[in-house]
């Protein structure tokens, strides 16, 4: 469910991440060499392939020495063997190297929070897909690979969960063209987790849109409840906002000088209210048409969950 | 700006908004007193004579203290004579309305003066509508004059002066005029 929100307070973000980063120390696995590191770009687990590729998504299962299976963004899951892999490094930054597994471990499954980048949610899928070398490199969130900051460790995951995707798809609809509308989490506008026209699953947040480092409209809450968001951006208008800018003044001074005409003219005592009316209705006509100009020129972001778009 | 040039200004900027307003369809703008005036002369001067001026200095209420007290004249002054010429319709009352009433006739030409005596003349005034406006009143009116004298010359050389068929009318504002008398 899309929800409109006032402008954000950086306290609350600070502190859901700080609550959600220090719940995510605790369910690591001593059974595994493991280590932290830095995370990776787009906050996402990544099975790193031996030619250099790698598939970004949330892993599904982990068996060290066995296999790895991952759902990438587009929902399909993907199974490597232990062999075909190079590395493991998890969405926290821990990494398990092919050459360092020992045993898989299980974990319980990790509870996402709204408004942070770290939460996961994992869980064994069966029906696992085979790795291909098109699948190498693909890269989500509008971040871009890098393949560095790995090292020993890994957080396993846990059971299936009732959603175990990485979130809906967002589809980014402008209005008309200008400079490029790009996506972001609330919190985070250093960094555009995608460019219009987006088509990429997003893991659920809060999120808002900007061009040209300014936000477009409100920030808006995208959850697992739709399988995707519409999101129709509508740029502002300049030649409406100066209209209506215009309008507004030209209609009072207008108004009022009809009103005022039989004072200055010699006109039938019979017209004299014909006059009075006739300017205050240009007057309203002049504030109204300036007001709705003005309110036409904003910039609008409008969410609209897609409950029949399928997920690829 | 000096005093004449702002009032020139003055009256362009009157004059473009009465237009604007009159192009939008917005009538009744700063209309101008108009009138007319038309009799048969005998005498000194012969002939039918007629004339329709327009504007608050060639048609009005003269004032008319000077001559008489409790006496109304509307003048028409013929604007497009090279000479100077004009006709008052003197009235003697203190108010004015639909009706009858006594009066005198008054004509000037090119300097010299034509008048019947006071009350010689009866002025019938079967139209008269006052109307209201928001700066000045109109008065709207249509009459005759009959005069059985004729008019006599102020200076004797000039003769008498038949007047006949003496029709009038306007539209002129409902105020007295500081008007120079001749």
């Amino acid at each position: 469910m899309a929800r409109h929100l006032t402008p954000p307070r950086p306290v609350l973000p600070v502190a859901l991440a700080t609550l959600v980063a220090l719940a995510g120390l605790g369910p690591v696995a001593p059974a595994v060499a493991a280590s932290p590191s830095s995370p990776s770009p787009a906050a996402l687990d990544e099975v790193r392939l031996p030619s250099g590729g790698f598939v970004r998504g949330q892993i599904q299962a982990l068996m060290p020495g066995q296999y790895v299976e991952i759902r990438k963004l587009d929902g399909e899951i993907q199974r490597f063997e232990w062999s075909e892999i190079q590395s493991v490094v998890k969405a926290d930054g821990t990494v398990v190297e092919r050459d360092s597994a020992a045993a898989p471990v299980a974990q319980p499954e990790p509870t996402w929070e709204p408004g942070t980048e770290s939460g996961t949610a994992g869980g064994v899928d069966p029906g696992f897909g085979e790795a291909t070398p098109s699948d190498a490199g693909q890269s989500v969130d509008g971040t871009a690979s890098t393949g560095a900051g790995a090292s020993p460790g890994f957080v396993p995951t846990g059971t299936p969960g009732p959603d175990a995707s990485v979130g809906p798809t967002i589809e980014i609809a402008v209005d008309r063209k200008g400079p490029p509308v790009s996506l972001y989490r609330l919190g985070d506008s250093t960094r555009a987790l995608c460019e219009a026209p987006c088509n990429q699953a997003i893991r659920p947040g809060y999120l808002f849109v900007a061009s040209s480092g300014k936000r477009i409209g409100k920030g808006f809450e995208i959850t697992t409840d739709a399988p995707g968001y519409r999101v129709d951006v509508k740029r502002s208008s300049p030649l409406r906002k100066w209209s209506g800018v215009a309008l507004i003044p030209v209609g009072l001074i207008v108004g009022i000088g009809i009103g005022i005409i039989p004072a200055l003219h010699n006109v039938p005592k019979s017209k004299v209210a014909g006059y009075a009316v006739g300017g205050t209705l240009i007057g309203l006509a002049g504030i109204g048409g300036g007001v709705t100009l003005l309110m036409f020129s904003r910039s609008k972001v409008e969410v609209l969950p897609q409950t029949g778009l399928a997920r690829r | 700006m000096t005093w004449p040039t702002r009032r020139r200004a003055g009256r362009r900027a009157r004059a473009l908004s009465c237009s604007l307003l009159l192009a939008a369809g917005l009538s009744g703008c700063d209309d101008e007193p108009e009138c007319h005036i038309s009799a048969v002369f005998m005498g000194a001067l012969q002939g039918p004579a007629a004339w329709s001026p327009t504007g608050r200095d060639h048609c009005g209420f003269a004032d008319t203290q000077a001559l008489a007290q409790d006496t109304l004249a509307m003048a028409f002054v013929n604007e497009q004579s090279d000479v100077g010429e004009s006709l008052y319709v003197m009235i003697e009352q203190s108010s004015i309305g639909p009706g009858g009433f006594a009066g005198r006739m008054i004509y000037t030409r090119a300097g010299q003066v034509w008048a019947s005596y006071p009350g010689t003349c009866t002025v019938g005034l079967p139209d008269f509508e006052y109307e209201e406006w928001s700066l000045i009143d109109f008065v709207r009116f249509e009459g005759s004059v009959i005069c059985p004298e004729p008019l006599v010359s102020t200076t004797p050389d000039n003769g008498e002066l038949t007047m006949t068929n003496i029709e009038f009318g306007g539209h002129v504002h409902a105020e007295v005029l500081v008007y120079p008398f001749p």
